[in-house]
């Protein structure tokens, strides 16, 4: 693929997991319903459950994880991806571009969770818990911003007339 | 038989990050870096095939118990069950989320189960004086998308988060998952992509050269 098709398709993959990770974090990824009280909750909610439940460590990793990384990930990559090709500081550039390429796939972590607990606690008398749109929503905008920085050839930031595409 | 492959020298390497063409260093000495990204494009180290093969093969022979054996037990007043990878792919399933399970079946069963394979396969053709690129490649997209580790701290967090309410105990399969993050972290940490890209150059000056004469 040409290296203008690949930046183009590098944005178009980015736009659209920008456009998920709305719905993923205003809709309740996740219900429990315990002694017939129905409680669903977004991915913030469910920060602030672990918080209240006095489990700060654990809170700051769903934060990290599922709040932070994904929005910063975003947008390192579109400051990255603006100014390719022939970028004006390409070292500081691919830095940051592996940075979030490495970390960005943890963000996959609140998807586990749901998948674990909504596994779990299907058949229980007294509570259950079940996936609600939101989670697909998060786990489209994971794999579409992975996918992006997969699809950006890094040697255009250097060299627009021949990158191919070769990632970490 | 020697449990390592000799380390290339020759050849121009060419980064896979920024594709600048450069010649080896002449004196190795720990890892060696792209002048102009920083990537790392080599090591002293030599590759330990026959240990990259046998770390492969335990963490496939732990992939099959680690999902489909019980990871976690709830009771529930009286009300036991169990999940594992399958059963909570299978949940998300059934209540309409075909979208999530695939990520879950793609990330936790297909590819740490490719990955593994890839890296058996290529390291075994690597030793026998092969050129396993499109192993290679398979061994690459899994230190990518196969997310085993991180299944095994979401596994951590719900049942923390579950632990308050609920009577838990841990289940055969979360201990096979442990061995099996292990059994991959290590051969990952052994079988570094950028040594196996100056071995396939090596062997592809070799086969040039033989061609020409």
């Amino acid at each position: 693929m040409p290296p203008a098709s690949r930046r183009l398709a590098a944005w178009a993959l980015l736009g659209a997991a920008a456009v998920w990770l709305v719905p993923a974090n205003l809709l309740p990824i996740m219900t429990f319903e315990s002694i017939g009280r129905e409680q669903s909750g977004t991915i913030a909610d469910g920060v602030v459950r672990l918080v209240q439940s006095g489990m700060p460590v654990l809170a700051l990793v769903v934060f990290t994880a599922s709040l932070l990384i994904p929005i910063l990930k975003i947008l390192v990559l579109a400051v990255v991806y603006w100014r390719t090709p022939a970028h004006p500081s390409p070292r500081a550039a691919i830095r940051a571009y592996r940075l979030v390429y490495w970390i960005g796939r943890w963000s996959m972590l609140d998807v586990f969770v749901v998948a674990l607990l909504a596994g779990l606690m299907r058949f229980g008398k007294l509570a259950t818990a079940s996936a609600e749109p939101g989670i697909t929503a998060f786990a489209l905008a994971v794999v579409l911003t992975m996918l992006s920085a997969h699809v950006f050839s890094t040697s255009q930031l250097w060299d627009p007339d021949h990158g191919n595409g070769a990632n970490p | 038989m020697s449990d390592s492959l000799s380390r290339p020298s020759g050849p121009a390497v060419v980064c896979h990050d920024c594709h600048l063409r450069l010649a080896r260093p002449g004196a190795d000495r720990g890892h060696w870096y792209c002048p102009r990204c920083g990537a790392r494009l080599g090591s002293q180290h030599r590759l330990r095939a026959q240990a990259v093969i046998a770390l492969a093969a335990t963490a496939l022979v732990l992939w099959l118990p680690a999902i489909s054996l019980p990871l976690v037990y709830v009771d529930q007043f009286g009300a036991a069950g169990s999940v594992t990878v399958l059963s909570s792919a299978a949940a998300l399933f059934g209540d309409r989320y075909g979208l999530v399970a695939a990520v879950v079946l793609g990330t936790l069963v297909v590819m740490p189960a490719a990955q593994m394979t890839a890296l058996l396969v290529a390291m075994a053709r690597l030793h026998a004086g092969g050129r396993p690129r499109r192993w290679l490649w398979w061994y690459r997209q899994g230190r990518e998308w196969a997310m085993p580790e991180i299944f095994l701290l979401g596994a951590l967090i719900a049942t923390t988060e579950l632990g308050e309410n609920t009577s838990l105990r841990l289940g055969t399969g979360l201990f096979f998952l442990l061995g099996l993050v292990v059994a991959r972290w290590v051969a990952e940490g052994l079988a570094d992509p950028a040594v196996l890209d100056r071995i396939l150059e090596q062997r592809d000056a070799e086969a040039g050269d033989a061609a020409r004469l």
